[in-house]
């Protein structure tokens, strides 16, 4: 079982020493939140110091996100250790599109499991629907099929859900990751952070503001479960001790929300 | 620029089509589906009856009427997984849509679409928001895939459409201007909508508290603490109705599929009223005041970056 460590900025670092073998760095729901050249050269310095492999993890993108994404994987070294993690189709495409022959993952994003909180109430639902509700975009061997046959992907993620995962048989060759213990939720593009009083400014000048902490949410409504707001995006905590699903050979750790 | 309409009957069909809505999308939830899966796992993204053609009957009826009055009918099957129990059904489903004579598809699953296009080469794809399609690597992406509109996500600037159609010829697009605004990004949320009341959890009340006491982190608070309780039923983009023509949108889309009739046929009309001044030449400044004219004379606000699809164009003096 590889174990990689996530983290969003240079702060956050592991300390030397500790027992992962992979670094994750950047952002899964903020291409403002990716890290600029220098601090991915830092990131990458501070991966190889500690003798870690490195993963730059990639957020969903607008057209300037893009265009953003695609000049940092441009700046990764040439290593087929050195992976994206993908959490849009469009990078994907585009990467390859432009003939660049690195290792990509297709990230938690894109592999669509219903973490929200109401699913774990399953009530009196039935049990095809609690086993669909365990499900993910990998149940459709066709999309498995068609990032792996056309696009050279080979590792796909999953969140730890709360009411369960179900890890389908997939293709020799493909490999599963899996995240604890904070599930991503939600996301907006309508950033509270980015909020100048009047409207949100999505003007693209965004100064990182919410590098400065998270927002804890406590329903009001009895019975629903804390969120955290890290960034843009709302991570649900669920942490387990149990043995990761079979299919499984990494495991992504996540000491605090990835933001 | 088409007026794409939410409808779940035949008499509405019928209605909305007399009144100028081209196109009209509709969900459908056989009853075999909801006995194994209930509304936990529909076929679309709804999780009431409301939103649902409830059997194959009415489904063709819908169809039938929208024909007759020049519309045509697409299909919302946009789940954005389908788990491995539910592939069986979803393809009856899909067999049922067109034999009652469905025109397209509204769909967001890479497996459905690849499912669909394999059975059926010639069927018509449409690209759900909840794909979250906003960059040209992603509208190449889903026209290899047989895509041949996308339906933009809702929180995207005047200048990301601007941006992502410029670097996309060939694509269409489809983008919402009326009514069910989200708070977060449809395509990346995974909320489950399925409270009876329909207070779902991006706008139920929290209690927000910041992890570090500084002037960002309360002000990003209070940003967040804006959509508690609120009912984003109300959203609105129609004032950005002349710039969307312009970039070339095909559809002006409507939200609310199992909403009163009377608020489906209002948008319609609307929009209506509001593509003809286009087409009469109305300037972009004069067009503006009249939309927002037309919106605040029927909607139950000013305009509010919550409640607007495009918040770069409310004036300064009403934010």
């Amino acid at each position: 079982m590889e174990r990689a460590v996530f983290v969003a900025g240079l702060d956050r670092l592991p300390p030397p020493g500790q027992r992962y073998d992979r670094l994750y760095f950047g952002s899964e729901f903020c291409a403002w939140r990716l890290p600029d050249e220098r601090e991915l050269r830092e990131a990458l310095a501070a991966a190889a110091d500690r003798g870690l492999r490195f993963s730059l993890v990639t957020p969903f993108l607008d057209e300037p996100g893009l265009t953003r994404a695609l000049a940092l994987v441009g700046a990764l070294p040439q290593d087929p250790a050195t992976e994206v993690v993908a959490n849009d189709l469009g990078l994907i495409e585009a990467l390859r599109e432009a003939g660049w022959g690195g290792t990509l993952v297709a990230g938690r994003l894109l592999t669509r499991q219903r973490r929200g909180p109401g699913f774990q109430s399953f009530g009196d639902v039935p049990p095809a629907a609690a086993a669909a509700l365990r499900g993910s975009a990998l149940d459709s061997p066709a999309f498995v099929e068609l990032l792996g046959a056309r696009y050279g992907v080979k590792r796909f993620e999953l969140d730890d859900l709360v009411q369960g995962v179900v890890v389908p048989d997939l293709p020799a060759g493909v490999s599963l990751s899996l995240y604890r213990p904070y599930l991503l939720v939600t996301a907006t593009r309508n950033c509270p952070w980015i909020f100048d009083g009047q409207t949100w400014d999505r003007s693209g000048n965004c100064g990182r503001p919410c590098r400065v902490g998270s927002l804890s949410l406590t329903p009001v409504q009895a019975g629903d479960r804390e969120l955290i707001m890290g960034g843009c995006a709302q991570f649900l905590e669920h942490r387990s001790d149990d043995p990761a699903p079979a299919g499984i050979n990494r495991m992504i750790w996540q000491p605090g929300v990835p933001a | 620029m088409r007026i794409l309409c939410p409808v779940d009957s035949a008499a509405e069909a019928t209605a909305l089509a007399g009144l100028g809505a081209n196109e009209l999308y509709g969900g459908y939830l056989p009853g075999s589906w909801a006995e194994r899966f209930s509304l936990a796992a529909p076929p679309n993204r709804r999780t009431f009856a409301e939103a649902q053609i409830g059997d194959a009957a009415a489904l063709r009826r819908v169809v039938a009427a929208a024909h007759a009055g020049g519309a045509e009918f697409f299909l919302t099957v946009n789940s954005p997984l389908f788990a491995r129990e539910q592939q069986q059904e979803l393809l009856a489903l899909a067999v049922e849509a067109r034999d009652a004579g469905t025109d397209a598809f509204i769909a967001a699953d890479p497996g459905f679409i690849l499912a669909v296009r394999e059975r059926w080469p010639g069927a018509r794809i449409h690209l759900s928001t909840l794909a979250d399609a906003a960059n040209h690597g992603a509208a190449a992406f889903w026209r290899r895939l047989g895509v041949e509109r996308i339906t933009l996500p809702r929180h995207l600037s005047l200048g990301a459409i601007a941006a992502l159609v410029a670097a996309s010829p060939g694509m269409r697009f489809d983008a919402f201007v009326l009514y069910g605004q989200c708070p977060n990004d449809e395509g990346q949320c995974t909320f489950s909508h399925d409270h009876p009341a329909r207070t779902w959890p991006c706008v139920q009340r929290y209690r927000i508290e910041p992890s570090a006491v500084c002037g960002p982190a309360r002000r990003a608070a209070a940003a967040l603490d804006g959509w508690g309780g609120l009912s984003r039923a109300d959203a609105c983009g129609l004032c950005a109705l002349w710039d969307l023509a312009r970039l070339g949108i095909d559809a002006a889309k409507i939200v609310g599929r199992g909403t009163p009739t009377e608020r489906k046929t209002w948008a319609v009309g609307a929009i209506a009223d509001l593509l003809a001044l286009i087409a009469g030449g109305i300037g972009r400044d004069a067009f503006r005041d009249r939309a927002r004219a037309l919106s605040r004379a029927r909607l139950s606000h000013r305009c509010s970056p919550y409640l607007c699809y495009f918040p770069e164009l409310i004036p300064p003096r009403e934010a």
